[in-house]
């Protein structure tokens, strides 16, 4: 698989969370259960911020700190969000890497419904 | 990391223009419409704006003067990319508002020299605008400051000669129950001035840093016992009475100097602005890391407005007391000054009619912890 189909292929799991294809592992699912206040309220509220001004450090930021707490509560989408958001921000196509930020309500509300 | 605001209403060029300008180590904020880019600059602190002229952008004189009118003051740069041979001479640009140009094709080094320049040469007329600013600002004060002290030291002495040359020329004549009473308003005008002279002296020194914070274990009481000890007369007078409800063993961590200056002058102003036969009380009570002071008088009080402005940058003057007593509205500012130098607070609750209660927080004083052995 070149770098491209690699991409995709994240993307493509991502959405496959998104749309409900997939689910968590019931781990996954405990560790979401004491992060899901944080996701709707912190992390909407910084990803709010990060979509309005923009700024591609931020969005970069955004993306680490997400790989970061999958990797650490043992998330796997969280993580994968993360990555394909950096990814994405690092190719400097802003429509490319504005479409996965759009995502982030989405993936928020795909990780309530899954743990509720 | 300077931040930049690249707009290219095609698109076309973003994502190389990001590149380049990220790993010359800038951050970015990408747009293509023309909305965005407002709505960014009004969020985000952008250095420099570069901006893609094309005819996706029909109204780059509008555009140009938009930015001109609403960030030309701040020191954001424009920079415009030329996608293809402009509509007009790039030299109408500039004087739209525009701070530089580059025609295509574009040269990557050029692009970034230019872009570098411009951030500079912006950054140092913006800080020599503030410069300007905050001196013409600090020069109307100072103007202020000496209009208001002259006329307040002026007035005193105005009144100083003509008592003196009544009691010179007419000593052998007048009863002498009048010369004391000359005698006694010539001492009253000598200690107004007086007052006057050591707020000047204290805020000139502040001012220059030659008063130096020199903290040190202070007691509240006793130094609200000092402070009453220096209006000896208030009660003659104007029949006012201070009073001392400190509490003992009130230790806190401040200057000496700057908290007697705090205490005189806001019992100066309740002693200014209260009745005849009224009283000045100081109080003091205790919460967790500070203790909070009161000075409180029953006198005329602030009116809204004039409280609005009480501790506003600046000398307002004052409004003249009870018994017509002047003032130059240094001792409140003086106050304020030397509070938030201890890293307190003050604060002001008055009512026209029933009098002030002007309040404010000490640090307690500091105790060393015991860390054992």
């Amino acid at each position: 698989m070149d770098s491209g189909e690699q991409r995709r292929s994240k993307y493509d799991e991502l959405l496959s969370f998104i749309d409900g294809r997939t689910v968590l592992t019931r781990e996954e699912r405990a560790a979401m259960n004491t992060l899901l206040w944080s996701f709707q309220e912190e992390w909407m509220y910084l990803w709010l911020r990060t979509r309005d001004r923009g700024l591609l450090s931020e969005i970069i930021s955004l993306a680490h700190r997400l790989q970061a707490l999958g990797r650490e509560r043992g998330i796997a989408v969280v993580t994968l969000y993360g990555q394909v958001l950096e990814e994405r921000a690092l190719s400097f196509d802003h429509t490319d890497y504005e479409e996965v930020l759009r995502l982030f309500p989405q993936l928020v509300q795909a990780l309530g419904a899954a743990v509720s | 990391m300077n931040r930049i605001i690249i707009m290219d209403p095609p698109g076309n060029h973003l994502a190389l223009l990001a590149r380049i300008f990220w790993e010359d180590g800038y951050d970015l904020s990408l747009v293509r419409d023309e909305d965005l880019f407002w709505k960014r600059m009004k969020i985000v602190s952008f250095d420099a704006a570069i901006v893609l002229v094309s005819p996706e952008l029909p109204d780059a004189e509008a555009f140009c003067q938009r930015f001109k009118q609403e960030y030309g003051g701040q020191g954001i740069s424009l920079i415009l990319l030329f996608a293809s041979s402009a509509p007009h001479s790039p030299g109408l640009y500039l004087r739209w508002g525009a701070s530089d140009y580059l025609r295509p094709p574009w040269d990557k080094d050029e692009l970034l020299v230019i872009t570098e320049m411009n951030i500079k040469e912006r950054e140092q007329i913006h800080f020599l605008m503030e410069r300007n600013y905050i001196l013409d600002k600090a020069n109307q004060e100072k103007d202020r400051f000496f209009s208001i002290l002259s006329h307040d030291l002026k007035a005193p002495f105005q009144g100083l000669v003509g008592l003196l040359e009544i009691l010179y020329g007419e000593f052998d004549d007048l009863p002498e129950e009048e010369i004391k009473g000359y005698i006694q308003n010539i001492h009253d005008s000598t200690k107004r001035t007086y007052r006057v002279l050591e707020n000047l002296l204290d805020w000139s020194g502040f001012q220059a840093g030659r008063l130096r914070w020199s903290p040190q274990d202070l007691d509240l009481r006793v130094l609200a016992d000092d402070t009453i000890s220096l209006f000896p007369f208030c009660s003659r007078d104007k029949g006012i009475t201070l009073i001392n409800r400190v509490p003992e063993n009130f230790l806190v961590f401040a200057d000496q100097r700057m908290i007697e200056s705090v205490m005189r002058n806001l019992v100066y102003n309740g002693i200014k602005f209260s009745h005849p036969g009224g009283e000045v009380v100081i109080s003091a009570r205790e919460s967790v890391d500070y203790y909070e002071v009161s000075v409180d008088d029953q006198g005329v009080g602030i009116s809204r407005e004039n409280l609005s402005r009480i501790f506003s940058r600046g000398l307002t003057g004052s409004s003249p007391g009870t018994a017509q007593e002047t003032g130059t509205g240094m001792g409140l500012q003086l106050a304020m000054q030397f509070i938030e130098k201890h890293g307190g607070q003050i604060w002001i609750h008055s009512e026209p009619g029933e009098g002030s209660r002007v309040r404010f927080s000490l640090p307690k004083r500091q105790v060393p912890l015991d860390r054992g052995v």
